[in-house]
């Protein structure tokens, strides 16, 4: 029965779209997946798109002003299931560093002085601060394999369990060096999660997160033990808010360590 | 006699022999890193470890319980397909051969064999122990400053290899063997290798002897399980906690630590899927996680003193050897900087 098959939509607002290449990137399997459901909305990969009713609606990227807020909103009541999927749709991403800014100095930064006038802008905000989530598919851009996993388990009626592990584990079963213990480099590897196979330790590259802290992270030790290595909060910060920052409880985790530190955290990336 | 002398400068030789009809798993350097891989000549052994006696990362338990497996595979509408017992049948009958296991690594798949063969039936690791011949390495001294196997009685593993090499000089090695499997390895490959002579045997006694002096014990391991129990409310593990990153290394360089989790992986068409198991780590706040959501292990420092527990008093009474072999590679790659043996004296420090 093909009208039987859940009707999906694949849609972005701010980020740089490689979550939906990341889905089309899947060309083994994107033959079978549709066997399971039909893609009505997928702007970056076809025409005659349809705005809804989605079965499953994955939204990609964060929202930086007010009529993509009003677009998410209408979108949301298209759908049954909502997923955030990637950085940016799940914790705001790098963009969402905007946030430690001035919003009127970025604006003329960006726009020029007259222009800043025309572009209000608002605090860049994952998709949870303006409707309600369903799902998060995390990584950047989005792991194509958990986004397949996702869709299998929903249409076989199972609940779909992300990993909670951190990235130590998979450098371990790669057999990888470890970087932070032998070179000194800041990988926040034991605090971030894993499932994207220690992709960047694998390369020598630290650690940053881009699938979020793991639940009960050990910040404490693992800045403390940064600290106490010579590492300086501001450059930890850069490491642990550079995907997430509006990772609530992480923010809040730094303001106390910056305070510690007798400093008061502000815009960092300069 | 069943022993035999190698020359150092044919180890090569053996190990390009035995490549033919093994799969040879030995001692490497991808990436860097000392590791256990399987080799297809001798080129890619690093032989330089086995002789400066530096331990691989991940430890043998990575050919026994791989990191990923499938335990068995199920059809949505039939139940199960193919079960554990006929996956473990159907695997290549090629045998597996260690070369240059060290001796506290073969005792740690001892440890295995006991859980996962004698006490309790797992076909998986069964069939793959079963078609494996060990060659171990022998040490004659502690190999760094972490290794603390005398302490563990680790380092004279009474069975559980095939074939121990003890170098008797600087290019000499005897060969004895340790099973039949062993003995006939020799008779297979008997042009590498020479007759012991009279001389060869002394020089094997007295490094033996220099053995027993160089392996010291840095503290008594004789009612360990005991005081551990006594301070289980102790403010020691709280310590520890407040240093520990919980990032699982430790248990995964572990040649003991075996805990694993399950997935499943469906097909595609959502007809079919196999279970999968995969290393798990009891750091994990979701390890002691169960139905209807209840943690038994919900905090940080219950996690901590969690593997104490296991490998220094459950294991033990349990099976009856010890749980910990005393490699000290979970003190090489944890970094946090802790040491094993600190905690096991802070800990009794405190009962004292």
């Amino acid at each position: 029965m093909a009208t039987a098959k859940p009707q999906i939509g694949i849609v972005g607002f701010t980020g740089c779209a490689g979550c939906q290449l990341s889905i089309l990137d899947l060309e083994d399997e994107l033959l079978d997946l549709l066997q399971l459901v039909d893609i009505i909305d997928f702007r970056m990969a076809m025409t005659g798109n349809k705005e809804g009713p989605y079965d499953i609606l994955f939204v990609e990227g964060s929202i930086v002003n007010e009529k993509q807020e009003e677009e998410l909103k209408e979108l949301r009541k298209k759908a049954k299931i909502l997923v955030a999927i990637g950085t940016c749709a799940v914790f705001g991403g790098v963009q969402a560093l905007r946030n430690f800014m001035n919003d009127e100095q970025v604006r003329v930064r960006q726009y020029g002085t007259e222009g800043a006038k025309k572009h209000p802008v608002i605090k860049v905000k994952p998709l949870n601060q303006v409707v309600k989530v369903d799902h998060y598919l995390l990584e950047c851009p989005v792991n194509k394999y958990d986004f397949l996993n996702f869709v299998k388990y929903v249409l076989a009626g199972g609940a779909p369990k992300l990993p909670n592990i951190p990235v130590c584990q998979q450098c371990k079963e790669k057999g990888n060096r470890c970087i932070f213990l032998e070179d000194g480099i800041l990988c926040m590897g034991p605090v971030m999660q894993a499932g994207c196979g220690a992709l960047c330790p694998s390369h020598n590259l630290p650690c940053d997160g881009c699938r979020g802290s793991i639940l009960q992270a050990a910040y404490q030790q693992q800045v403390d033990l940064m600290l106490e290595k010579g590492a300086s909060i501001e450059d930890i910060t850069r490491h642990l808010l550079k995907y997430t920052a509006e990772d609530e409880q992480l923010k809040a985790f730094l303001r106390e360590k910056w305070k510690e530190q007798g400093k008061k955290m502000e815009y960092f990336i300069e | 006699m069943y022993s035999k002398i190698i020359l150092q400068k044919d180890l090569p030789k053996l190990v390009d022999e035995l490549v033919n009809d093994h799969i040879v798993v030995a001692p490497t350097k991808a990436k860097n890193v000392p590791t256990f891989s399987e080799v297809r000549s001798s080129e890619e052994v690093e032989f330089s470890i086995l002789f400066n006696e530096k331990l691989p990362m991940i430890p043998l338990k990575k050919i026994f319980l791989p990191s990923q497996q499938t335990v068995f595979k199920y059809s949505l509408s039939e139940g199960v397909t193919e079960s554990c017992e006929e996956l473990a049948a159907r695997v290549a009958e090629k045998k597996i051969l260690v070369f240059g296991a060290s001796p506290c690594d073969i005792t740690g798949v001892n440890v295995l064999n006991r859980i996962f063969h004698e006490y309790y039936t797992d076909a998986l690791f069964s069939q793959i122990r079963d078609r494996t011949v060990i060659i171990g390495m022998n040490c004659l001294d502690h190999c760094y400053e972490n290794c603390f196997c005398e302490t563990m009685h680790s380092n004279d593993p009474k069975s559980g290899y095939d074939i121990m090499l003890t170098p008797i000089s600087k290019t000499k090695l005897i060969a004895v063997p340790n099973s039949d499997k062993g003995k006939a390895l020799l008779r297979t490959h008997g042009e590498i290798f020479q007759e012991v002579t009279t001389k060869d045997h002394q020089a094997y006694l007295k490094a033996l002897e220099q053995k027993r002096l160089n392996f010291k014990s840095e503290f008594p391991v004789e009612g360990l399980a005991s005081e551990i129990e006594d301070n289980f409310e102790s403010s020691v593990w709280e310590e520890f906690t407040k240093k520990c990153l919980f990032c699982g290394s430790c248990t995964f360089v572990c040649p003991t630590c075996y805990c694993f989790s399950t997935k499943d992986n469906l097909s595609i068409d959502l007809k079919t899927g196999e279970r999968i198991r995969d290393w798990d780590s009891c750091y994990y706040p979701e390890f002691a996680l169960v139905a209807g959501g209840h943690n038994f292990r919900e905090h940080q420092s219950q996690r901590f003193r969690y593997r104490y527990l296991h490998k220094f008093v459950d294991i033990p009474r349990r099976y009856n050897l010890e749980g910990c072999v005393g490699c000290g590679r979970c003190i090489t790659y944890c970094p946090a900087n802790i040491d094993v043996r600190d905690v096991l004296k802070m800990i009794r420090g405190v009962s004292n």
